[in-house]
């Protein structure tokens, strides 16, 4: 009776250490898988992400690298052609009327003029040489020059050395947030304005056109390609990309970069 | 030595009971139904404690918290894991236990503790423990597992059940062959009811600090 009452006992007690052990095992089984398993899924996001970042960053960068071999190609090789059919021309035609002459001279300036202002929209060379700032002045002026809405350039702060990179993406969405006031905003006055700081740039396009809609006022901007190309952009520079109505209307684009020192040069 | 085991245990709702009523206002249906589990608990406890003086058989009281703990948590687990397909089957083992626990009290263990009742009650709670947890496993509702108050709970639920378990199973034949060292092998009841209490605090602490609505958060990945 002894031994069986023991033996009861024994097994009452390791039966409960062995319950209780093995509760304990699944709850910390289950804390342990879970973070594993979470884990595990972020990374496998992260990798993801990045290589969805990387694929944008070569698809945008072979698009300028392809521009910049048009530009090059279009000045060298059409650029050096058309002074040879300028000079050939003259030289054909000096049999010619003087009228007519000077109807294909221009007719071969006016070619000349289109050729270089394809090259300059496909890669400025104020960007290649003078940098982000001068090639942003130089397209608000091009673009006042050539159209009816006056395009406005300021700045202020000493500006900051950046990559060339950068500066190119950052030259991309001013030119898209421009070319947007202008062709889709119906303005009638488009203000660039450059802010710089100890370690930030923040570049503001303001327009007096007709602003976002309703829908859009949550700093949301009606969804296309020139966005999707923004913010693209905006994502692998990276930078804060906003749009807000402007009182009394329009809208105010602003992007707004860290400059990372060491990585700008 | 067990008799100041038993009397922490019966202290110990207090402590979680603190923490209901401070953040009772901000707890979710749930967590209230679990405040009330923690004051019938106390309740039961303290009148177990007159139940001499009454001359009641505490086998009355036992099988009526038994009944009582079981119906909130059962709720509780049935609110928590929602079962679609499974429903019926769930109201089904409910209604189940609660007519089996009737029938053990008036005619099988009428005069006895009603291990059955206790055995029973921890075989389910047991098995929705791990489903619980297993559905946790399934979701993955966030990576910080211990902040969710219902986490805590079911920890609590597991540890308790299992650990009670083979003292239900073996209450019958520990109190035939030695009656008067029943109390030292209850103990084992008394501790895990403190460690319950205790787990029930740590999710009560949660769910006010963190000022939770959901006991299962969305994914935050």
């Amino acid at each position: 009776m002894e031994n069986s009452s023991n033996s009861v006992l024994l097994l009452f007690g390791i039966g409960s250490a062995v319950m209780i052990f093995m509760a304990s095992a699944i709850v910390l089984f289950v804390l342990f898988y879970q973070k594993r398993v979470l884990r595990e899924q972020l990374n496998q996001r992260a990798m993801e992400l990045a290589h969805q970042h990387n694929m944008l960053q070569a698809q945008i960068e072979s698009q300028e690298e392809e521009r910049r071999r048009v530009a090059k190609d279009l000045h060298d090789d059409v650029g050096l052609m058309l002074q040879a059919l300028r000079t050939t021309t003259l030289a054909v035609l000096q049999e010619a009327s003087e009228a007519d002459r000077k109807e294909v001279q221009q007719l071969v300036s006016e070619v000349d003029e289109t050729v270089r202002r394809i090259c300059w929209d496909l890669m400025p060379s104020s960007l290649e040489y003078f940098g982000l700032a001068e090639a942003t002045e130089e397209l608000c002026h091009r673009l006042s020059s050539k159209g009816n809405v006056p395009v406005v350039f300021s700045s202020s702060g000493k500006g900051l050395p950046l990559h060339k990179k950068k500066q190119t993406l950052l030259y991309r969405m001013i030119q898209e947030l421009v070319c947007n006031s202008l062709k889709h905003a119906r303005a009638t006055l488009v203000e660039v304005k450059f802010t710089w700081t100890i370690n930030s740039l923040q570049i503001n396009v303001i327009d007096n056109g007709i602003g976002f809609s309703k829908k859009s006022e949550k700093n949301q901007a009606p969804r296309g390609h020139g966005l999707l190309s923004l913010e693209n952009r905006s994502s692998l520079l990276p930078a804060n990309l906003l749009f807000e109505n402007y009182f009394p209307q329009g809208t105010n684009a602003s992007i707004t970069y860290l400059t990372i020192p060491h990585a700008e040069n | 030595m067990p008799n100041i085991i038993a009397f922490i245990s019966v202290l110990s709702p207090l402590i979680p009971l603190a923490f209901c009523l401070y953040h009772f206002r901000t707890f979710q249906a749930e967590l209230k139904l679990l405040c009330l589990l923690e004051v019938f608990s106390f309740i039961c406890d303290i009148l177990s404690l007159a139940v001499p003086l009454i001359k009641l058989k505490t086998n009355y009281l036992g099988t009526l918290y038994e009944i009582g703990e079981f119906t909130i948590l059962f709720f509780l687990y049935f609110g928590i894991l929602k079962p679609k397909k499974s429903k019926w089957i769930f109201i089904l083992i409910g209604f189940s236990f609660i007519l089996f626990s009737s029938l053990n009290f008036l005619f099988l263990q009428h005069e006895k503790l009603n291990s059955f009742t206790f055995l029973s009650s921890s075989i389910i709670f047991i098995w929705l423990s791990v489903v619980y947890f297993f559905s946790l496993m399934k979701d993955l509702p966030t990576y910080h597992l211990e902040q969710i108050p219902m986490f805590w709970i079911n920890t609590a639920v597991l540890i308790f059940f299992s650990g009670n378990f083979f003292l239900f199973l073996t209450t019958d034949y520990l109190i035939k062959v030695s009656p008067n060292d029943f109390m030292v092998h209850w103990s084992l009841h008394n501790i895990l009811n403190i460690v319950k209490n205790l787990l029930f605090t740590i999710a009560f602490w949660h769910a006010g600090r963190k000022g939770f609505k959901f006991l299962k958060q969305k994914t935050d990945i």
